[in-house]
């Protein structure tokens, strides 16, 4: 039988990632991850959220995109779920909405890596000219 | 909700929204009966408050009007014979305890645990999230403390940090026959 992996593992893998974040600038780091929040309330699980998030993981970690990934309560977009929330470095808040695991793998292709506009944002943090 | 683990996974976002920073799930699996036993330290609930939960009408929040986590699991937990209780006290905290009988055919199957306190430990960094499976006399336990003292720097939320969590306790919950299905 396969060795069940144990703290120690984890020990020898953060070994790895250590050697490859010290490669890289530290400083502000926080401010240079993508940060990503997937609503977690009952209406998101209800409608997959916990797929969605499980996939986002998985992806980013495939890819070695160097992101966060935290939850979050119900936005009020209840009728939008699974609904998550994109920041990347320097950019205001992205929501998006009817984050199924293929509309998941879009966000990640286009508006993560590439910066592409997709469709399917929320509209709550827009500013009008008159605002400004 | 289709299994126990989201019901879990739902339930634990009540204890974060009463800002509790511990928060303690316990399984206790035997041939009967699954034993849910979610304890945190949050600000609690009084007795007006707590006489409410199970209302799907009545929510704390601003965001919409119905709050449904609480009624669900009660109805999923009579629905194969067991029961949902909560004890709480304003200032105290929050024990729920919901039991489930495994011979009911009604009985939701348990689902993919450890997906799910992976990624309650991953996604929530500033909670302590203390994890026990007992199944019969064998048990398996994990918390997010343990796993930040290895870390250090690496932050808990970074994916390959949930995946690997994922792994382990799945891993973990197999080596002491723990079925999901």
């Amino acid at each position: 039988m396969a060795k069940i992996k144990s703290l120690e593992d984890l020990k020898k893998m953060r070994e790895d990632m250590k050697n490859k974040i010290s490669l890289r600038e530290k400083g502000e780091r926080i401010d240079n991850l993508i940060q990503i929040k997937v609503s977690m309330a009952t209406c998101g699980i209800a409608s997959g959220a916990k797929e969605t998030m499980d996939y986002m993981v998985n992806e980013l970690d495939n890819r070695a995109v160097d992101a966060v990934v935290t939850q979050t309560g119900c936005m009020g977009y209840c009728y939008a779920e699974p609904t998550i929330e994109v920041t990347l470095p320097g950019e205001e808040p992205v929501i998006f909405g009817y984050v199924d695991t293929d509309k998941a793998q879009e966000i990640i292709d286009k508006y993560i890596i590439k910066g592409e506009p997709v469709d399917g944002i929320i509209p709550v943090n827009f500013k009008s000219i008159k605002d400004e | 909700m289709k299994n126990i683990s989201e019901h879990i996974l739902d339930i634990v976002q009540n204890s974060i929204r009463a800002k509790a920073d511990n928060i303690e799930i316990l399984i206790s699996e035997t041939n009967q009966e699954i034993n849910i036993h979610i304890t945190d330290n949050g600000m609690g609930m009084d007795k007006t408050i707590l006489q409410k939960v199970n209302d799907p009408f009545f929510t704390t929040r601003t965001t919409r009007k119905v709050g449904l986590g609480i009624p669900l699991l009660n109805q999923h937990a009579e629905q194969s014979g067991g029961w949902l209780k909560i004890i709480s006290e304003k200032g105290e905290g929050t024990k729920l305890t919901a039991k489930f009988l495994k011979n009911n055919i009604d009985c939701l199957p348990m689902g993919d645990i450890y997906t799910s306190i992976a990624l309650l430990i991953s996604g929530n960094p500033e909670q302590n999230i203390i994890f026990r499976y007992k199944k019969n006399d064998k048990q398996y336990s994990i918390s997010s403390m343990e796993i930040k003292e290895i870390l250090e720097d690496i932050p808990l939320n970074n994916p390959k940090v949930a995946n690997f969590l994922k792994e382990m306790i799945k891993e973990n919950l197999e080596n002491i026959k723990v079925s999901f299905n």
